[in-house]
């Protein structure tokens, strides 16, 4: 019965029509399962969500058969966009949304994995990289032209024998003298690519003021101890990349006041979902380990509203079987700007 | 009391009464059977008599102010110097320096509990060394044990300069295309990139700012004016006898107050000079491990007699001076010869000759040298901390030239009061005195014995971890 359901679903909501959804559960922001919930949409976006919800004028209700769950947000990825200027020693006009590469097969496999949204970085190669983008799966289609600006403090990155710096001191004197003059990032913020404490303490320093978030590269269990109550996205788990040290360091960033987001990086979408799950085993926590792929994730990127299913939010939504994180779950059908995408309605 | 008693009690907060047969005030003198009492992570009260009831009292030990060595990479590796120009003057080591290092841990548990961090040497003006408690600060490491990293106690401590061939090593005019295409190249374009930089502050400082903004090069410049007019120190790193000439006629051309020369290898050779301006050695470490070397030498008295001339010195100048090889101290030749003929003190004993194998005189016997000349010295294990396989601990520095004859009491001098004089925090650590940090050593027996080990380490009147627990 769910895919005819589904399939009328779509039709209505390319409409950009209004519609109540009525699935057996909603994934709320408390992390827990809401029974006989139902979330209202309209024109893309998320007008109320609880229990008995009238139905909206001109709009029609759907009786959905699974969990509804906000999209993943994936908090950093360089796939599917080619963005990186190294004729420059500092390029932070660079946009990582003129990168976009649109045929890239990254974007139908991040629908199958149940992303509907993704920051894209520019590569990491000059100390101010330029501005990161947020851009749904579907489409694609950018929803934040500037949403950090990104910093790059690992010197073996930034380092250049023609133009310099050759480490991460003269990468530190350009944050502190370039960063406060780039238009925008005061309100927009910055997001540090770091792997030692040096390069945290020189981004706060040189950031003072500038909303911030971090990307822990690196070992984070030698400097993670200093990253209490920052926004902290972590890479996924590559094939080659789990060890118990490594799951012992989440465990500790997240006991220790770390707000974790995963992002994927050069990785497997489909190893986000599975980021998660291991992050609810190792901290007993599987409120945060959902967020960290859904609303905190949305703030690494400056979004309050993505992956979160409360009003004002974008609907950008997935059907899923049972809870998300439930290693038996598949998904049923994913919605991004509250429109069925074609990947998942076939 | 037990040990683990003592730890306890201290990581609980309180305060504590140390008592010890022989105190080490830290200026050479002795006081027997004193009892120490801390309060508040200061010495409170220093006297003499019977151990009270509460003192913690270990028969036959000794106590001494912490160990500071004055010339130190802990924490530092190479990403922590800028080599895109020469001159990085407004640089701050503490900045980029590792705090959570182990090495910090390392140096705490044996009984080194400050440090002067030195930029690296790879640039001419290398920017701003950092002095540090080896523990009691922030820990970063999500691993470490609590207070294992160290604690920032002055930030702009000093300027780097370098003059050794570290600045102009990596630099060659055909890299055209490269930042490394650039002066120096060799010594004499070293000292003409210094001399270059601080006319420039001078006439920076000379001439009114019209511009309203601060960049980084008047940020830089206010720096080298600030140790022209000696609000910061420069510390001039020499190894060779020349270089250590040519910091003295720097000093003496842009009249630096506050002048002190690093590592200083071979400055023996010329220590009259040093004496006669008045200027300081922050010594960086002459040995290798310790353990593979003195103790196998086969003729160690001979070495040390033969290393050991009489300060024939730069004034001694005149004929035969060639480059690199101007005064050769009158028995040099045998010294030499001894280093061919026991190679075990070239390689595997861990003889060095200076870091970077560049000084190729350097004697055990520097501290020794250096204190009958009046000179002032004081201890440094360069990366020493970093590893169990490099340069040779503080401790083993300092036993070292203690066996080539500097007085023990001279050299735990050294170590403490002078050493925390030379970097600017004579008042603050370095005496065992009522006002002074507690930062304290209670070792076995006699600190320079080989067989005493630190029972105690405190720094501001707690204890660094216990050493099971650092060895990681």
């Amino acid at each position: 019965m769910i895919a005819p359901t589904l399939l009328a679903l779509a039709g209505v909501l390319m409409q950009d029509s209004a519609a109540l959804l009525r699935p057996d559960a909603v994934l709320g922001e408390d992390g827990h399962l809401h029974e006989g919930w139902q979330v209202a949409i309209r024109n893309g976006v998320i007008e109320a969500v609880g229990p008995d919800l009238k139905s909206l004028a001109g709009g029609k209700e759907f009786h959905l058969s699974g969990v509804l769950a906000p999209g993943f947000v994936d908090a950093w990825s360089w796939s599917g966009c080619d963005a990186a200027e190294e004729s420059l020693r500092l390029s932070p006009n660079l946009l990582a949304a003129d990168g976009i590469d649109k045929d890239s097969d990254s974007w139908k496999e991040r629908l199958n994995a149940g992303i509907t949204t993704v920051q894209l970085l520019p590569r990491p190669t000059n100390t101010l990289a330029g501005w990161a983008a947020v851009v749904t799966s579907s489409g694609p289609e950018v929803v934040s032209v500037r949403s950090r600006q990104v910093v790059s403090l690992l010197p073996k990155s930034v380092s250049d024998d023609r133009k310099g710096p050759l480490g991460l001191p003269g990468a530190l004197e350009d944050l502190s003298t370039a960063l406060p003059r780039v238009r925008g990032v005061s309100s927009s913020g910055a997001i540090a690519l770091v792997e030692d404490a040096a390069g945290v303490d020189g981004f706060r320093a040189a950031g003072a003021g500038v909303p911030r978030a971090f990307i822990a590269l690196g070992d984070p269990g030698s400097y993670g101890g200093i990253l209490s109550g920052d926004l902290v996205a972590l890479p996924v788990l590559g094939n080659s990349s789990w060890s118990p040290r490594r799951l012992e360091v989440w465990r500790r960033l997240h006991k220790g006041g770390a707000r974790i987001a995963f992002g994927t990086g050069s990785e497997s979408p489909e190893a986000l979902r599975l980021a998660a799950m291991a992050f609810a085993r190792v901290t007993g926590d599987p409120a945060a380990a959902f967020s960290s792929i859904t609303s905190t994730a949305g703030l690494v990127a400056g979004r309050s509203d993505i992956g979160r299913i409360n009003p004002g939010a974008r609907a950008d939504l997935v059907l899923w079987t049972a809870h998300p994180l439930d290693a038996s779950s598949r998904i049923v059908g994913v919605m991004t700007g509250g429109r069925m995408t074609p990947a998942s309605s076939k | 009391m037990t040990l683990t008693a003592i730890l306890l009690f201290s990581f609980q907060g309180g305060d504590l009464v140390l008592s010890a047969e022989r105190l080490h005030i830290g200026d050479g003198r002795v006081m027997e059977n004193a009892v120490v009492e801390i309060a508040g992570g200061r010495i409170a009260r220093v006297s003499t008599g019977s151990p009270p009831s509460e003192a913690i009292h270990v028969e036959g030990a000794h106590l001494t102010p912490g160990f500071v060595d004055t010339y130190s990479f802990m924490g530092i590796g190479p990403e922590t110097v800028e080599e895109a120009r020469e001159v990085t003057a407004s640089h701050r080591v503490a900045d980029t320096a590792s705090l959570g290092d182990p090495a910090f841990a390392r140096a705490a548990i044996q009984g080194v509990t400050a440090a002067y961090l030195s930029p690296d040497s790879m640039n001419v003006i290398g920017g701003l060394g950092a002095v540090v408690k080896t523990a009691g600060g922030r820990v970063p490491d999500l691993f470490a044990p609590q207070n294992s990293g160290a604690r920032v106690v002055e930030r702009d401590a000093a300027l780097k300069i370098t003059l050794s061939a570290d600045a102009s090593s990596g630099n060659s005019t055909g890299h055209r295309r490269s930042l490394r295409g650039r002066r120096p190249t060799t010594r004499m374009g070293t000292t003409w990139v210094l001399r270059n930089a601080f006319h420039k502050a001078a006439a920076w400082a000379a001439t009114p700012s019209v511009n309203s903004v601060f960049t980084l090069q008047d940020r830089e410049m206010a720096i080298l004016v600030d140790a022209l007019e000696g609000r910061i120190p420069v510390r001039v790193q020499a190894r060779r006898t020349h270089d250590v000439q040519t910091a003295l006629r720097l000093q003496e051309e842009f009249g630096w107050p506050r002048m002190i020369v690093e590592e200083g290898t071979e400055s023996y050779l010329c220590s009259s000079m040093l004496a006669g301006a008045g200027v300081p050695v922050a010594a960086g470490p002459v040995f290798d491990d310790i353990s593979r070397s003195i103790a196998a030498g086969p003729s160690l008295a001979e070495l040390k007699a033969m290393a050991n001339p009489p300060a024939v010195c730069c004034e001694d100048q005149g004929e035969g001076h060639e480059h690199g090889e101007a005064f050769i101290p009158v028995d040099s030749f045998a010294f030499e010869l001894l280093l061919l003929t026991v190679p075990r003190y070239e390689s595997a004993s861990g003889f060095l000759r200076g870091r970077r194998s560049e000084a190729r005189k350097a004697s055990p016997a520097l501290a020794r040298l250096l204190e009958e000349a009046g000179v002032v010295h004081t201890f440094g294990a360069g990366e020493g901390h970093q590893s169990q396989d490099g340069e040779a601990s503080l401790v083993q520095q300092i036993r070292t030239a203690v066996r080539h004859g500097l007085e023990p009491t001279v050299a735990i001098r050294m170590a403490t009061h002078d050493a925390a004089r030379l970097i600017g925090q004579g008042d603050n650590f370095g005496l065992v005195r009522a006002g002074y940090d507690a930062d304290l050593v209670l070792w076995s027996g006699p600190p320079m014995s080989a067989s005493s080990k630190p029972l105690l380490v405190l720094i501001d009147g707690k204890p660094v971890t216990d050493i099971q627990t650092v060895k990681r």
